[in-house]
């Protein structure tokens, strides 16, 4: 703890020296040290895993799910035994291509499902919940540049809270901008010219630097050209977003983006349909963008969700908290497949799979494989992925 | 020696300078009620509030139905109070001791707890007795489960608060051994809560319990006296501790000073703080009537609670809706500053560590929108560049002399001089 | 015009909320239900619709007062019929169906009509049936229980 915040003050001190400044992009391009970009998705209140890769030959499933599983006729098949959910279509072409990989059964010990307490492991990878800082954050402390990584919505979430502060958040690339109301530009200038000195002083550079930076973002997304058609909505403007700052090259090697709505306690067909559509037609256009840009080679997405939910289906056509789930990932970096045994249905814990393979192995691979890092550092202790990249 | 008081009275920047730092700024009427004044009489009456809170607070955390939106009406509630209770400086000293008898809304969550937490800053924000202070604060619900104290039981201690009680709230580091931190915990054992633990009990009333059962008897020796020492032993040793009144004295002029503060003068309060055996109050009426407290201009950085707060004292109270407060303590939680919430146990760090690229530009976007946008607040009445800047000829005077009024606001507002104090 | 939307932005960003984890079948249904006018922080305060409008406990959660399992029995009867709906057209052919979950006397619709609990048999109106009926009818009836038209508010990912 001491050590990592020690190493953080020096890193931004050795920062400020060389830029004068705590800026964001412009560090951010000159520390990265490499051009891949790791695109975290999270699909927020849990998604039932089950119903998102089909385990269509077994009898077990069916029994559990009188009224909401996917009918076998329904299913995309991807292998003997598994399928992907049909609203996931969109994604089918990066399937056949060897570009998406689905990891079975992933969970973490001692399984919470409460989706607070959930989440807050997810985000912390510390099943102990004796953490308070995010993997991300850690992971921006690694490489000693705080700006690093970027969540694209309001709110930080806890994944990209260092343990001095929390990575920013860009709300909208359009957002971050200073946008001078008119008339006013002449005397904003005048205003930030005037001599001054001490903390005062510190404040005029900082906004310069902050315009500055903000300008060659701009400069950037100005330029970039959506190289694909996006479908309507607020997640595939963010993965617009995304692709947008991937393509203006600032650098960040963590972008982070949500998708709200997946604890489908009633109803879930109707809900669960609807969110994984949303999911697939925004991440095809994410992807067929890139290749467009020609930057899908520096891009790798991967998806998770704080729990799975129970195999059997509840009272109201929906499903409840569970334990494991299954977690996915897209670009071409990835080794295509299914990686990993699928649960048994009728062996439960409390109704619940029995997960296999701890989701801190998955973050590692990306944190080492795809990024370069070293996630023993970042995660605190050694875990093995199911080989998921290429 | 203790801090000397400002000689002269009160001239109409040291007023807006005194207000800017007591009341997170003030209209140009509330300034020119100072001016003139006696610079001891100005911090006796600014210090000489009561518990009363502003009439119409229109969010009732009690009503949160759940926990997440009883967490969201606690920080509109003191918003509120922040911008429109009628005793500004008690609301900054609770903001102040929240950053140092730090708690976190991710443990506590309980209504019962929060507002027990908050009520004790309030109502110690000027405390005539640190050690008292300390002890209420240490047997709050709220610390009790942010520090993990109700987990400490004999044989199985559990050290986070204790180690936290001498690091954070009282010596600081350097003057204790971790035998005094093992130590604590073993007197500390047995301190604990009943009621309103989980999230399903968010509104279910919590109260401090001492657990005889739990409690470790023997005998223990904590910075340097032995005995079977019980838990108040413990406060009472930290919170009189002679560091203490530095470590303390420092945070408060690191409050009311300067980000980085003046030895010699932490070292004055220091000396106040003895010999009253931690009266904040006396503490406090000298440094806010000192020569060193006028002398200190433009040396802290707002942070967002109090950009946001300032921003609206200054322009004179506007009525806002509820869901417009409400959205500021989110836009505050995104320049780095959610109440009631800091990153960790240290608290913020404050100063420069507020300012980055996102959190300057949202600075300068919410200073538009409160001024410009279709949404503002109407302007009563124009403030003045003194009540905005704290300087009668602040740099940007000259730029804003050809802008219409709500033009001149917000280019003083998202000027270096409005985001110090 | 392009200063005046400039503002307009940062006014939505900044004045206006991100949305945050709160109760979601709650915040579909006071609005629909028409619950919320007046109450500028419906979505935060309980008196608008408290969670034992459908749950038994005040804090939500299992189990679920007969309204509430009123709710779930429709959610079950169209998924057997093969309908997948969502939360707002369950409550709504709930609310046409006029049952009496609470079995008070008053159907479910004039209790929400009238903002009295239709789970609990110890919440409900004063005014005799028949009035309130005829009053209910002349407002709309259940149809003004219907669910908000898709792509309008709250349809979509947030």
């Amino acid at each position: 703890m001491t050590n990592r915040r020690d190493f953080l003050k020096l890193s931004a001190l050795a920062a400020a020296a060389t830029t004068g400044m705590p800026g964001f992009l412009a560090r951010a391009a000159a520390q990265a040290g490499g051009s891949r970009t790791l695109v975290v998705i999270q699909l927020t209140g849990g998604n039932d895993g089950l119903n998102t890769l089909v385990p269509y030959s077994n009898g077990a499933y069916y029994a559990a799910r009188p009224t909401i599983a996917i009918p076998k006729k329904d299913v995309l098949t991807l292998t003997p035994d598994l399928g992907m959910h049909p609203a996931l279509r969109p994604l089918m072409g990066l399937w056949d291509g060897g570009r998406m990989a689905w990891m079975e059964n992933v969970g973490y010990p001692n399984p919470n499902r409460s989706h607070f307490a959930s989440m807050a492991i997810w985000h912390t990878a510390d099943p102990s919940q004796a953490q308070s800082d995010g993997w991300i954050g850690r992971l921006a402390e690694s490489i000693g540049d705080p700006f690093c990584a970027s969540n694209i919505g309001a709110a930080t979430p806890q994944a990209l809270r260092a343990s001095e502060f929390s990575l920013p958040s860009i709300d909208t690339v359009e957002q971050f901008q200073l946008k001078l109301p008119q008339g006013l530009g002449g005397a904003f200038g005048d205003m930030l010219d005037a001599a001054r000195s001490g903390e005062a002083a510190f404040l005029t550079q900082a906004t310069r630097q902050m315009m500055k930076n903000t300008a060659r973002v701009q400069g950037g997304a100005q330029r970039y050209r959506a190289g694909a058609t996006y479908p309507d909505g607020r997640f595939a403007a963010q993965l617009r977003d995304t692709a947008r700052l991937i393509a203006a090259g600032v650098g960040q090697r963590v972008l982070y983006v949500s998708l709200g709505g997946f604890d489908t306690h009633a109803g879930q067909r109707a809900d669960q349909d609807e969110l994984l559509g949303t999911l697939a037609s925004g991440l095809a256009a994410f992807h067929a963008d890139l290749e467009r840009q020609g930057l899908a080679e520096n891009v790798v997405v991967m998806g998770f969700s704080e729990f799975g939910r129970r195999v059997a289906e509840n009272g109201s056509a929906g499903t409840d908290h569970g334990k494991g789930s299954v977690m996915f990932a897209l670009g071409s970096g990835v080794r295509g497949g299914v990686h990993g045994s699928s649960p048994d249905l009728e062996d439960l814990s409390d109704g619940d799979i029995k997960y296999r393979q701890d989701f801190r192995g998955v973050y590692a691979e990306a944190l080492s494989g795809w990024l370069g890092l070293n996630a023993r550092e970042i995660l605190n202790g050694d875990f093995s992925g199911p080989g998921w990249l290429a | 020696m203790t801090l000397t008081p400002l000689p002269r009275p009160l001239n109409a920047e040291d007023a807006a300078h005194f207000l800017r730092r007591t009341a997170f700024g003030a209209t140009d009427a509330q300034i020119r009620a100072l001016v003139g004044k006696n610079a001891r009489t100005a911090a006796r009456e600014a210090l000489a509030f009561d518990q009363t809170t502003a009439p119409g607070n229109p969010f009732d955390p009690m009503q949160g139905a759940g926990p997440g939106p009883t967490l969201q009406l606690t920080r509109g509630a003191w918003l509120f109070e922040l911008v429109y209770g009628p005793h500004p400086l008690r609301e900054k000293l609770a903001l102040t001791w929240s950053n140092h008898f730090v708690i976190g809304t991710d443990k506590v969550r309980n209504v019962h707890a929060l507002a027990g937490y908050l009520g004790l800053l309030r109502r110690h924000a000027a405390t005539a007795s640190f050690e008292r202070f300390t002890l209420e604060v240490a047997q709050s619900p709220a610390m009790l489960r942010y520090l993990d104290n109700d987990q400490n039981r004999r044989g199985k201690p559990n050290e986070n608060f204790s180690r936290e009680l001498l690091e954070l709230f009282t010596t600081g580091i350097g003057h204790y051994s971790e035998e005094d931190v093992h130590e604590g915990a073993r007197a500390l054992t047995g301190w604990t809560f009943e009621g309103g633990r989980g999230n399903q009990n968010y509104l279910e009333p919590s109260r401090f319990v001492f657990n005889e059962r739990q409690h470790d008897p023997g005998r223990k020796t904590y910075l340097g006296q032995s005995g079977e020492l019980r838990g108040e032993d413990i406060i009472r040793l930290a919170a009189t501790h002679p560091q203490t009144a530095t470590f303390v004295s420092r945070k408060l002029h690191r409050a009311f000073l300067a980000d980085t503060p003046d030895g010699a003068a932490v070292q004055g309060s220091a000396e106040t703080w003895r010999r009253t055996n931690g009266n904040v109050r006396a503490v406090l009426e000298e440094l806010l009537s000192s020569e060193a407290f006028y002398a200190s201009r433009a040396r802290i950085i707002r942070s967002p609670v109090e950009f946001v707060v300032g921003a609206l004292r200054t322009l004179g109270q506007p009525t806002m809706d509820a869901k417009a407060l409400l959205n500021l303590t989110q836009t505050a939680g995104r320049m780095g500053q959610v109440l009631l919430q800091p990153e960790n146990v240290k608290g913020w760090d404050g100063g420069r560590e507020w300012i980055n690229d996102t959190t300057l530009l949202l600075r300068l976007q919410l200073a538009a929108a409160l001024t410009l946008g279709s949404k503002a607040p109407p302007l009563t009445a124009t403030p003045s560049a003194l009540a905005l800047t704290g300087l009668e000829r602040p740099p940007s005077a000259a730029a804003a002399l050809k802008l219409n009024p709500q033009q001149a606001t917000y280019l003083h507002l998202i000027s270096p001089e409005f985001q110090l104090a | 015009m392009s200063a005046a939307r400039r503002v307009t932005l940062a006014l939505a960003a900044l004045l206006g909320g991100a949305a945050l984890a709160l109760p979601k079948y709650r915040l579909q249904a006071a609005p629909q239900l028409h619950l919320t006018g007046g109450n500028d922080l419906w979505q935060l305060d309980r008196r608008v619709m408290p969670c034992t409008y459908c749950h038994v406990r005040e804090s939500g959660g299992a189990p679920w007062n007969p309204f509430g399992q009123a709710i779930q029995a429709t959610f079950r009867r169209e998924a057997q019929a093969g309908r997948a709906v969502k939360f707002p057209q369950a409550l709504s052919v709930l609310l046409e169906s006029n049952g009496d979950a609470d079995g008070d006397g008053y159907p479910d619709a004039l209790e929400v009509f009238a903002r009295t609990l239709p789970g609990d048999p110890a919440s409900r109106p004063e005014r005799p049936v028949a009035d309130l009926q005829a009053e209910f009818g002349a407002a709309g009836g259940a149809a003004q229980f219907a669910p908000p038209a898709p792509g309008g508010k709250g349809a979509g990912n947030k």
